[in-house]
């Protein structure tokens, strides 16, 4: 991950071309209400239009400790939980004295279940609970906003027009998509988001892991969108997204609570 | 003991039967095979020695005569399914020989020279390009970007002056500036065109070779010709495409090959491949002219790079131009910095940020240059180290002698 965020625009040209010499690019030191992207076709990828977003929606800078603590959050949701142990009340068995207290020469026994003994309870095993941590809902919806700020800088997030499928199931001819568009393993791997389920892409993706990977809307979260090389997102998922977490801008959001 | 003759037995009557052989005195069928089985020298084999094996002088009996009909060597020799196959091959081969003759006596021309050298000669043998060139061919995809991404920057300069020039043009004829992209990019015909700032964007300076018209038909997707082309020939275009990616930014060629196939009504897929494989990879490498990019530039009155974007649609229309020309993707973040020409083009011909050391230190040059420095793609190990002084091979042979691991550990 990035420890600082850059605008390509601003980057030193070091480049020098004989043209360019002398250039003085104008650097855009204020934040501008909007911020333009193109919107692509998705398999072929041809631009089709530009559209602007807020750029309190895809112009954050970059802040790491709130993208770490919702990182941390989703982790801590995701933990399943499940391990258990049988404590020494729950071990099953007789609770007959395992032999007399005195005049056997040996340690006193009460029941076999015993912790001491082997194939007795647990003392402080574990047992099944929730991990979930809490995050303000605001902060959440702000790592969100940040981690698609962070790709759009960096020049990672590729919108595309409502509609995405690839003609064919086939994962070869989704290999030859990755290839063409400089997407696939050798160039970090991408994220397809799309609005809802495609059986052609899905399908093509299934086994090609290794070139990236695809996911509906409702199954992303912020690590995903961290992760991979860039992002290649529906825009009606895109919006989805936006809309469903703007808490700290827009006054009421409507929750399931 | 007393079943087998005494004299037939003793070792000096078998080595006096032997030394006998020259006349070839009578022995009878037992006291042959006693002696051989005796006798300490080889045994020889019948055709050596001239006699007639058993079974064939059966024969001769049996048929009453010197020479019986039949194989000569019955329980020998290639089967009848051999003899029929190698009968039928023979006959293949009979029937194949004419024509191929002829074929290479037809096609040999007057002025042949054979060549001394392998440069220019046609590689013959292993798969070569063939799986790239024939994969998948029911998937065909046809991407937006070009297979090749432009790195040289007079290119790239030459391919965004061709974008500004197109766009203008559109712009200035009238037409919906949304068109830029609808027909694969052909022949560049805006070398000689003048771009001039104004204030309405730009004023383009036309010459004799490329007028207006000349660069909107260009543009104009060519409804009843290409159609019927794209559909015959799309998996050759592929075929084209992944083949030699020069050829899509040196349209002159791709007109060519496009051509042949559209005399033939519908040629079949194979023919397609064949005949892209044959006939036309080897013209177009020889005729493709290559563009002095630098002169071509210079030749342009600089006041082009000042041409304005700041008008949304002509920046779209220019940026979607110059993607498709150069295959260099603008990212979202400059688009809204870039307000000029000379903006756009800065952000094309920066190269990508390099994601090993080595392609940044190839970039700055600095270290390679040095005298005392030498810079490596990858960390210089002690094998690498006896590979240089030659002395590798040598120990690499006694390792695996003696049953040692070359890299320092054995995988089991």
């Amino acid at each position: 991950m990035a420890t600082e965020t850059s605008l390509p625009s601003n980057e030193t040209q070091d480049y020098s071309h004989s043209i360019l010499r002398n250039t003085t690019t104008p650097v855009a030191e204020f934040t501008p209400p909007t911020v333009p992207t193109t919107i692509y076709k998705f398999p072929t990828m041809e631009p089709l239009r530009f559209e602007s977003y807020s750029s309190k929606y895809l112009y954050l800078p970059l802040r790491r400790d709130i993208l770490h603590r919702a990182v941390i959050f989703e982790g801590d949701a995701t933990r399943q939980g499940t391990a258990s142990t049988k404590t020494r009340y729950e071990v099953h068995g007789s609770h007959r004295k395992v032999r007399p207290q005195k005049g056997m020469g040996k340690a006193r026994l009460g029941t076999r279940q015993s912790p001491v003994i082997r194939g007795g309870g647990k003392s402080f095993g574990p047992h099944p609970r929730d991990f979930s941590t809490e995050l303000p809902r605001k902060v959440y919806d702000l790592a969100w906003r940040t981690a698609l700020s962070w790709r759009y800088r960096k020049g990672g997030l590729i919108i595309c027009e409502d509609g995405m499928d690839i003609d064919y199931l086939k994962a070869r001819y989704a290999k030859r998509i990755f290839d063409h568009n400089h997407w696939g393993n050798a160039y970090g791997r991408s994220l397809v988001v799309t609005n809802s389920y495609r059986k052609n892409l899905f399908g093509a993706m299934q086994d090609l892991g290794s070139e990236g990977r695809v996911q509906v809307v409702d199954d992303v979260d912020v690590k995903d969108l961290l992760e991979q090389g860039r992002i290649i997102i529906e825009k009606s998922a895109l919006d989805e997204i936006l809309r469903q977490h703007q808490s700290d801008l827009v006054a009421k959001v409507r929750t399931g609570v | 003991m007393h079943r087998t003759r005494r004299v037939a037995r003793s070792i000096d009557s078998v080595g006096a039967i032997c030394g006998a052989q020259a006349p070839r005195p009578f022995l009878c069928h037992v006291c042959r095979v006693q002696a051989t089985s005796f006798s300490t020298s080889t045994v020889q084999s019948y055709p050596e020695t001239g006699k007639v094996p058993l079974s064939e002088r059966v024969r001769r009996r049996i048929w009453g005569t010197d020479q019986p009909p039949g194989q000569e060597d019955p329980y020998g020799g290639p089967g009848i399914l051999d003899q029929v196959k190698a009968q039928n091959k023979a006959k293949k081969l009979a029937e194949q020989k004419p024509p191929a003759t002829s074929a290479i006596s037809a096609t040999v021309p007057e002025d042949y020279e054979p060549a001394t050298t392998w440069e220019g000669l046609e590689r013959v043998g292993g798969y070569g390009n063939w799986w790239k060139e024939n994969w998948d061919p029911r998937h065909p995809f046809m991407g937006f970007l070009p297979p090749r991404i432009m790195t040289d920057p007079e290119e790239v300069t030459a391919a965004l002056h061709r974008a500004l020039v197109e766009v203008f043009a559109l712009k200035q004829a009238g037409e919906p500036l949304d068109g830029i992209s609808k027909a694969t990019p052909g022949a560049d015909l805006t070398h000689d065109v003048q771009v001039i700032a104004s204030d309405a964007g730009a004023s383009l300076v036309f010459s004799e070779n490329a007028t207006l018209e000349d660069i909107v038909l260009s543009l104009a997707p060519q409804v009843e010709e290409v159609i019927e082309e794209n559909h015959a020939t799309e998996s050759e275009q592929d075929i084209e495409a992944d083949r030699s990616t020069e050829d899509l930014l040196h349209p002159e060629k791709v007109e060519e090959t496009v051509e042949p196939p559209a005399h033939e009504p519908q040629p079949t897929e194979s023919e397609e491949d064949v005949a892209a494989d044959r006939s036309e990879e080897d013209p177009l490498e020889h005729q493709a002219p290559t563009i002095a990019y630098a002169e071509l530039v210079a030749s342009w009155d600089p006041s082009w790079l000042q041409v304005s974007l700041d008008d949304p649609e002509i920046k779209f229309a220019v940026i979607k131009r110059s993607l498709q020309l150069t295959g260099v993707r603008i990212s979202d973040t400059s688009i809204r910095s870039i307000t000029t020409a000379k903006s756009l083009l800065s952000h094309l011909v920066t190269p990508p940020k390099p994601r090993k050391l080595i392609e940044a230190l190839e970039q700055k040059e600095e270290f390679l240059n040095l005298p005392n420095v030498k810079v490596h793609a990858k960390r210089i190990t002690a094998i690498d180290k006896e590979k240089t002084v030659g002395r590798w091979k040598l120990i690499e042979e006694e390792l695996e002698n003696r049953g040692l691991p070359l890299t320092g550990y054995t995988r089991r």
